[in-house]
């Protein structure tokens, strides 16, 4: 195990620093200019050359990116051109937080709420909750967050004009403030979980072990907790990663809708005001939770199937 | 579908519809907490310490909005946007208009009881010019005239030349030549007067969260990524504010403001941007007012190739295009529809403009002068737009349908993505374009001398007539004259339209929800301001 995290852990050098390349070249290359974008409307050549010089956009583009792979391992991701005089590890220290606090309980709502639905639907078929549930995840999963949430918002709305109990339409910090933006956030995954563990499920209660469960008698609780959810959690297990993958860009627009501080603002600002320094963090700090996750499900693989060796 | 799901789905959407229905006409309870004025700062997460650093800001009207609650400079724009004193009671000009003396209020002091005299002033205008602020420019933008300013900023003076203390309370500075805006530029928040023992206590960004000035609040609390809260100044000159608190919120999407007043969490919204989807609802609230605002929509028709060197096939573009109906019935009537340069409310504004017209009969005339009768022969041009402006894009598709069915040409439409567009236009890369220019300060110099004297960075169309130029440049020199100056302007301006060196579409509007109980405010061609923040109550 330790072997294979070591190995994982060299790997992920590997990938940030590729990914730290490729957002430097494609940062560089895209037409638009930061320093125009800071600029504004004043048209000024004289200070157009002198702030292109302050931010050392004026030397060759390999000494810049040597420049900066440079303070990278010194921790140092340079300062901020949107937001002026502002470390960049500053943005990240201070945004970061919000978005955790929003997406990791919408990432375990997914399978501790579309696990048991999906487990509900494989064991009623035929009955009403398997109707209620299965469409309730299909609606869940179609309806784009963009949609949802405004959704939830014009009800909340009627709700308060009406003089009802409502939920606050924005704002972060306290638990009332939490419960919109998570749901809105975890619908997809739980939508899609629910789905994917009612097809796994049934299909491993078609297995020839089951058969020789039930011939020996045991109860269905304990056929599906013991033996059954083991092997039909696997493809649950796989969804993490690309979970993970749907919450991230989630974020962006709810944290958008609920005015929540995280960093899903300055990831779309920072391209539209080409602050490459904020950009290329950015693109780490997301490229390294992604292999991070994927190291995690391969452990968790590993876990709940016997059979499967972690690869050397 | 099974019917169990599709019985289901319509329940929930009869639900929306019927509460949604409720709670439409629904006016926002005028209750809150008594003497808390509660406003949203809308398209920014936060402000940062440089925000509301005067010198060092970037955001424009995210930050002044805030800083010009908490700072006070020289002079100040009054509730007409007339030139009136702030921190100076009194001024004198001299020297053919080159030289300024101010008269610092005796009594002056910053929030904390700090005493405010003409040598703070001058650090202050000393520090705006500092080579740290550089990158900000704004003093560059709104300073320039100011003689040793440049010096400062290159590292070769330690403090500016042109600004001289002559007194506990007498404060002198010269500009390099007669510059009739001199004090609107001095109005800017740039100019502010900013607490030099607070800079050195708490360091040079550090100081803004706990920021005192002259203005009518002080910072109280700066809440990350939430709001700022500011409290009364007991030393405002003007008299300590009669408000308890007012609670800034940054919200970074104005629909959300919008949720926000509507549930009761918010006193004023849409002072920065209101939600272009919610005007229709918005405006049925009585608390919805709306004014001019003084920004300009325009097309500079690129005058240095074919075909648009071409005055008649401008003008024949110009009159082509039904500007009410554009901003009507395409563009939601967020707008309002211009015919000339200066917008409504700007000092010097000419209520009697012969401007653009409308006029298809004349569009095709001038066109067929230039050679192309009937839209024939007419070469392929492309309008160049951002396709981040959702504004620019609905504009340019109507704008091609218009120049189609009037003058039979066909004009392609150039998306381009935002930082790729400026560099176009930088680049004098394209044939027509959509620029806005929204007021630095409120004189027709803003919009006529910085904008199409011949050579100026601004002038992206390449227009130059020197006519133009002879009146502009003699009125921007004309200090103390604002009614004879502002005649020389209207001419200016009449000369630029019939040449249409800008092809004007629509001006701005500020639209702004303000709770009834919220007495004192008014939205002037600057935005939502007070005639004194001191007056201003709530609840």
């Amino acid at each position: 195990m330790l072997a294979f995290l070591l190995r994982r852990a060299l790997g992920l050098v590997f990938v940030l620093f590729g990914v730290l390349t490729l957002t430097f070249i494609v940062g560089h290359l895209a037409p638009g200019d930061p320093v125009l974008t800071i600029m504004g409307q004043r048209h000024d050549p004289a200070l157009y050359h002198r702030l292109r010089h302050v931010y050392g956009l004026d030397q060759p583009l390999w000494q810049q990116y040597l420049a900066y792979i440079g303070g990278v391992l010194h921790g140092n991701f340079g300062i901020s051109y949107h937001y002026t005089d502002t470390p960049v590890s500053t943005l990240l220290l201070r945004d970061t937080p919000a978005t955790l606090q929003l997406g990791i309980p919408a990432l375990l709502l997914g399978p501790l709420l579309g696990v048991p639905l999906g487990i509900l639907a494989a064991t009623r078929q035929g009955k009403p909750a398997y109707t209620v549930s299965t469409g309730l995840a299909l609606l869940l999963y179609s309806i784009p967050t963009f949609v949802l949430a405004p959704l939830l918002l014009a009800i909340d709305i009627s709700l308060y004009n009406s003089g009802y109990p409502s939920l606050p339409v924005a704002g972060w910090g306290t638990l009332s403030e939490a419960v919109l933006p998570i749901l809105v956030l975890a619908a997809p995954n739980v939508a899609y979980l629910a789905r994917l563990t009612r097809t796994s499920l049934l299909g491993v209660l078609h297995e020839d072990y089951i058969r020789t469960a039930r011939a020996k008698g045991l109860k269905g609780r304990i056929i599906i907790g013991r033996h059954a959810l083991r092997l039909a959690l696997l493809p649950v297990v796989t969804f993490l990663g690309p979970s993970l993958a749907l919450i991230i860009t989630g974020t962006f627009v709810v944290e958008n809708i609920f005015n929540i501080p995280g960093i899903g603002f300055a990831v779309v600002n920072s391209i539209f005001t080409r602050d490459y320094p904020l950009m290329q963090a950015l693109a780490i700090v997301l490229a390294a939770s992604v292999v991070i996750m994927n190291t995690l499900t391969d452990v968790i693989y590993s876990m709940l199937d016997p059979r499967i060796e972690l690869a050397a | 579908m099974t019917t169990t799901l599709g019985r289901l789905t319509s329940v929930l959407v009869l639900l929306a519809v019927a509460l949604g229905g409720c709670g439409g006409s629904t006016q926002s309870k005028a209750s809150g907490p008594a003497g808390i004025l509660r406003l949203s700062d809308e398209g920014i997460p936060d402000l940062t310490p440089a925000d509301l650093d005067p010198p060092a800001e970037t955001l424009g009207a995210n930050s002044i909005a805030v800083m010009s609650l908490i700072d006070g400079g020289l002079v100040r724009l009054d509730a007409n946007l007339h030139i009136a004193p702030d921190g100076a009671s009194s001024w004198s000009v001299g020297n053919g208009g080159r030289t300024y003396t101010f008269h610092i209020r005796p009594h002056l002091r910053f929030a904390d009881g700090t005493p405010v005299t003409a040598a703070d002033f001058a650090y202050s205008l000393d520090r705006a010019f500092s080579p740290r602020y550089a990158g900000a420019a704004n003093a560059q933008a709104f300073l320039s005239h100011i003689v040793g300013g440049a010096a400062v900023t290159a590292g070769k003076a330690k403090s500016v030349s042109g600004v001289r203390v002559l007194g506990r309370d007498t404060l002198q500075i010269t500009t390099d030549k007669p510059v009739a805006v001199f004090l609107d530029e001095l109005a800017n928040p740039v100019a502010a007067v900013v607490p030099r023992h607070l800079i050195q206590r708490y360091g040079p960004e550090a100081w803004t969260e706990h920021a005192v000035g002259t203005g009518p609040f002080y910072v109280k609390d700066l809440q990350h990524g939430k709001e700022i809260d500011l409290a009364p100044n007991p030393y405002y000159w003007r008299g300590k504010p009669a408000l308890k608190e007012v609670r800034i919120l940054f919200v970074q999407n104005p629909d959300t403001a919008y949720n926000l007043y509507r549930t009761g969490s918010l006193d004023v919204m849409g002072m920065v941007q209101f939600p272009s989807d919610k005007l229709a609802e918005g405006r049925k609230l009585s608390a919805f007012h709306s004014a001019p605002y003084l920004f300009t929509e325009y097309l500079p028709p690129n005058e240095r190739k074919p075909p648009f060197n071409n005055v008649h096939v401008r003008r024949a573009f110009s009159l082509a295009i039904d500007r009410t109906a554009l901003v009507n019935r395409f563009l939601g009537g967020q707008y309002v529809p211009a015919n000339g340069i200066l917008p409504p409310g700007m000092p010097g504004y000419n209520s009697h403009l012969r401007g653009e017209q409308f006029n298809p009969t004349q569009a095709q005339a001038e066109l067929a002068r230039a050679g192309y009768p009937g839209g024939k022969g007419f070469p392929s041009v492309s309008l160049s737009f951002s396709g981040g402006d959702p504004g620019q894009r609905a504009s340019a598709q109507v704008l091609q349908r218009f120049w189609s069915k009037y003058l039979h040409v066909s004009v392609g439409l150039n998306q381009m993505e935002q930082g790729a567009y400026n560099n176009a236009l930088n680049a004098e890369n394209f044939q027509l374009a959509f620029i806005s220019w929204g007021m630095d300060y409120p004189d027709p110099q803003d919009f006529l001398s910085l904008q199409l004297q011949t050579g100026v960075g601004n002038n992206n169309a390449g227009f130059s007539n020197a006519r133009f130029d002879a009146l502009t440049k003699q009125a921007d020199t004309m200090v103390g004259q604002n009614a004879a100056r502002y005649k020389l302007y209207r001419q200016a301006e009449q000369i630029a339209l019939d040449r249409a060196a800008w092809i004007v579409l629509y001006w701005g509007r500020t639209d702004v929800l303000i709770n009834p109980r919220v007495h004192g405010l008014i939205l002037n061609g600057g935005g939502l301001t007070a005639p004194n923040w001191a007056s201003v109550t709530a609840g």
